[in-house]
């Protein structure tokens, strides 16, 4: 089963994307903000990585370069969710391989479907 | 006049010396001519008087002889006396004039001087005598002397003289005195004519000199009068130019003094070239925009008052041939001597008014628009903070929404769950979207506050309670501290309830398990004060710097991690300017923050409605 790691700061948002996602048939972890997300990655890499930018303690942009440091041949894909659609707030993934943007309002259903499209580019998911 | 009579007295004594003189000189000439007389008189009567035998020249007894017959025969004024004397000197026969006792002889002992004749000075005040002495010889033996002696003639005027010389010093004395005033007639004109060149002088001005001469003297002021109009109408054209070139000059110095002034009074920093790119005029605000002075930027080359590369290479662009002024350029860029502003120059060809086809040189105009590419960046800022604050709760609404058509949205868990969560974000969205409806109208000022009376402690009660309210269960202390008596204050009571509930509402939100909200209210003469102060997280001197900024978050974790626009505080200090009072921060206290509403008293007019 393909383990996804949900980083926001809003319970509610995990909570909902949790269901989803659970449903959809990953296994699900979570982190309310860039620094305890960094935490738990030490101990076991995830396929898969959703973060929300603005988080307190370290924010969305911080966890991924923090990432790129620390993993720089990681091999499970990001996707970020942003109400920023200027192309400037993106500047900063210029250089990060592997890393894709999703705009909120985030609907479930399409995130499924992206990470599902996202993981059979990398191999046959071994879920339903 | 004073000078003229000064010739007329060197005349008068020039003449008197003439005539002192010629009396001198006639009076020498008579003097010389009687002496000269006398001698050959003496000596030929002294010579005769020698030839005549001893014993009748001095016969003896009381006979004079010869002496006599003389005495007869020199009736003269000049004659003094005659003596024959004997070889020892005294005298043997004598004969003198009245009162004269004949002076002793002396006679020279050597053959050779016995014929001669000797000056005999006298007393004094007694008159000089001329002596003349020959021997007596008698058949080659000497017998004795005759001495004859002549009184020296006189030097002055005799009275007969008088009339003489009277009528030879009357002409002259009156002669010169005629003289000179003759000559002063002659002379007047001229004199006229310099006290009128005088007077002319004084009064600075040219005419004719109305001076009637004749002769030389009238040509010569026929040619000075003709000189005199010639220079006076030559002068008259000069003073008409000279008038003419001070009003041009005044003229042209009001006009480049009119177009300095614009120059100066533009906002923008301006420069001029002329046609080879030479600056000639900078005006204040270009000089403090590079901070430097005026003259530096006439009188010194660009690079030594200006670091930018791209200024330099704009200015040089426009030195020497000058081919690439005639057109309009506008370059934007940064001064390095002051970060992030943004200048931007635009350049226009100046052309002669008369050939519109030539410039004769280029305009630089420096546009400062830091300001407005701040408020650029604001207003982008702005859109951004104001997109991510909306989608952040439309984020969660959707992903209930959505997740509730799922079956794992069906249970009744979830759908309470919901309910509650979409409750929450329709709230958050409330609050933003009245937060920026207020600040909105309050920014375009299209909300006027509805002033009324208003009983402070009532408002911040009702407020304070919604406050403790919201805390729920959590572990604060809440005082509120405010005296009943307080006056009533002309404010508008909804705007007024919004800003305390917006610092209430901080107060709770980053207080710490434990702490303490607090609301006083105190009253003095001029002013009311609204203090809200809590025990929470306070604030740093960084955040204090910005908290008031729209949309402002602190980085700080522990503010980050509780839920908030940045528009509360923005929008109470917009609320609390409306009503002309000042909000303040009191963060250097040990725990926490108080923020203070300084609210203005209308004593006055609150004392009379009362």
């Amino acid at each position: 089963m393909k383990r996804i790691m949900i980083v926001d700061d809003h319970a509610p948002v995990i909570r909902v994307l949790r269901l989803g996602l659970e449903e959809a048939g990953y296994e699900v972890d979570s982190a309310s903000n860039g620094s305890e997300c960094l935490l738990k990655l030490c101990d076991a890499l995830p396929d898969f990585l959703v973060t929300d930018i603005d988080m307190p303690r370290m924010s969305g942009k911080e966890l991924c370069m923090a990432i790129d440091k620390q993993f720089p041949n990681r091999a499970f894909p990001i996707i970020v969710l942003t109400s920023r659609t200027e192309l400037e707030h993106r500047d900063w993934t210029r250089n990060m391989d592997n890393l894709a943007f999703m705009e909120k309002p985030v609907s479930v259903r399409r995130l499924v479907s992206l990470i599902g499209r996202t993981l059979n580019d990398v191999e046959q998911p071994t879920g339903t | 006049m004073l000078k003229a009579d000064r010739i007329g007295l060197v005349i008068v004594l020039a003449s008197l010396s003439a005539i002192a003189a010629i009396a001198y000189l006639v009076f020498d000439y008579q003097h010389s001519s009687r002496l000269d007389n006398i001698r050959s008189q003496g000596v030929s009567l002294v010579r005769a008087l020698s030839g005549v035998p001893f014993e009748q020249l001095a016969p003896g007894g009381s006979q004079h002889g010869v002496l006599q017959v003389l005495q007869h025969g020199a009736d003269d004024d000049d004659f003094a006396y005659v003596s024959i004397v004997d070889n020892d000197g005294r005298a043997v026969s004598e004969l003198a004039a009245d009162g004269l006792i004949v002076p002793a002889a002396r006679i020279p002992a050597e053959p050779s001087a016995w014929l001669g004749e000797t000056q005999l000075g006298l007393l004094p005040k007694q008159r000089k005598i001329i002596e003349f002495h020959a021997p007596l010889l008698e058949s080659g033996e000497l017998q004795g002397f005759v001495r004859l002696g002549y009184y020296y003639p006189a030097f002055g005027l005799e009275m007969q003289q008088l009339s003489f010389f009277a009528a030879v010093a009357l002409p002259v004395f009156l002669l010169v005195p005629l003289f000179y005033f003759l000559l002063r007639r002659e002379i007047r004109p001229v004199r006229e004519a310099s006290q009128e060149i005088g007077r002319l002088m004084d009064g600075e001005s040219f005419r004719r000199l109305e001076i009637t001469a004749t002769g030389e003297l009238g040509d010569f002021m026929a040619r000075f009068n003709h000189f005199i109009e010639l220079a006076g109408s030559r002068i008259e054209d000069l003073q008409q130019n000279q008038k003419r070139l001070i009003t041009s000059s005044k003229l042209l110095t009001y006009r480049k003094n009119r177009i300095e002034t614009v120059l100066e009074t533009l906002p923008e920093a301006v420069l001029i070239l002329d046609e080879s790119g030479t600056i000639t005029f900078a005006n204040q605000k270009l000089a403090a925009m590079f901070g430097v002075s005026q003259d530096v930027i006439l009188e010194q080359p660009p690079r030594q008052w200006c670091d930018n590369a791209d200024i330099l290479q704009l200015l040089a662009k426009y030195s020497n041939d000058g081919k690439g002024r005639n057109f309009t350029d506008t370059i934007r860029f940064n001064l390095e001597t002051a970060a992030n502003q943004a200048i931007v120059t635009k350049t226009y060809p100046l052309f002669s008014p008369n050939r519109p086809s030539s410039a004769i040189g280029t305009l630089i105009i420096f546009r400062d628009e830091t300001q407005e590419a701040l408020a650029r960046q604001a207003r982008a800022d702005f859109v951004a903070h104001l997109s991510h604050e909306l989608k952040s709760p439309l984020n969660v609404l959707g992903l209930y929404s959505e997740t509730m058509l799922t079956d794992a949205g069906k249970t009744e868990e979830f759908r309470i769950e919901a309910a509650n969560v979409i409750a929450d974000e329709v709230g958050r969205l409330s609050t933003l979207i009245n937060g920026l409806l207020s600040m909105t109208q309050i920014e375009n000022g299209s909300l006027t506050p509805d002033r009324t009376l208003v009983k402070l402690r009532d408002v911040a009660s009702a407020a304070f309670e919604e406050a403790r309210n919201s805390a729920g269960d959590r572990n604060y202390r809440f005082e509120f501290d405010a005296p009943r008596e307080l006056n009533p204050v002309l404010v508008d009571k909804d705007l007024i309830r919004i800003a305390i509930t917006n610092l209430l509402s901080n107060a709770v939100k980053y207080n710490l398990d434990g702490g303490e909200v607090r609301l006083t209210i105190e009253e003095t003469d001029d002013a009311v004060q609204i203090r809200v102060a809590d025990s929470g997280i306070g604030v740093s001197d960084d955040e204090a710097a910005k908290i008031f900024d729209k949309f402002y978050r602190s980085d700080d974790a522990r503010v980050q991690s509780i839920g908030g626009h940045g528009l509360g505080l923005a929008l109470t200090k917009q609320i609390v300017d409306l009503h002309h009072g000042s909000l303040s921060l009191n963060h250097d206290r040990e725990q926490g923050a108080e923020f203070i509403i300084n609210l203005w008293k209308e004593t006055t007019a609150v004392k009379q409605a009362i």
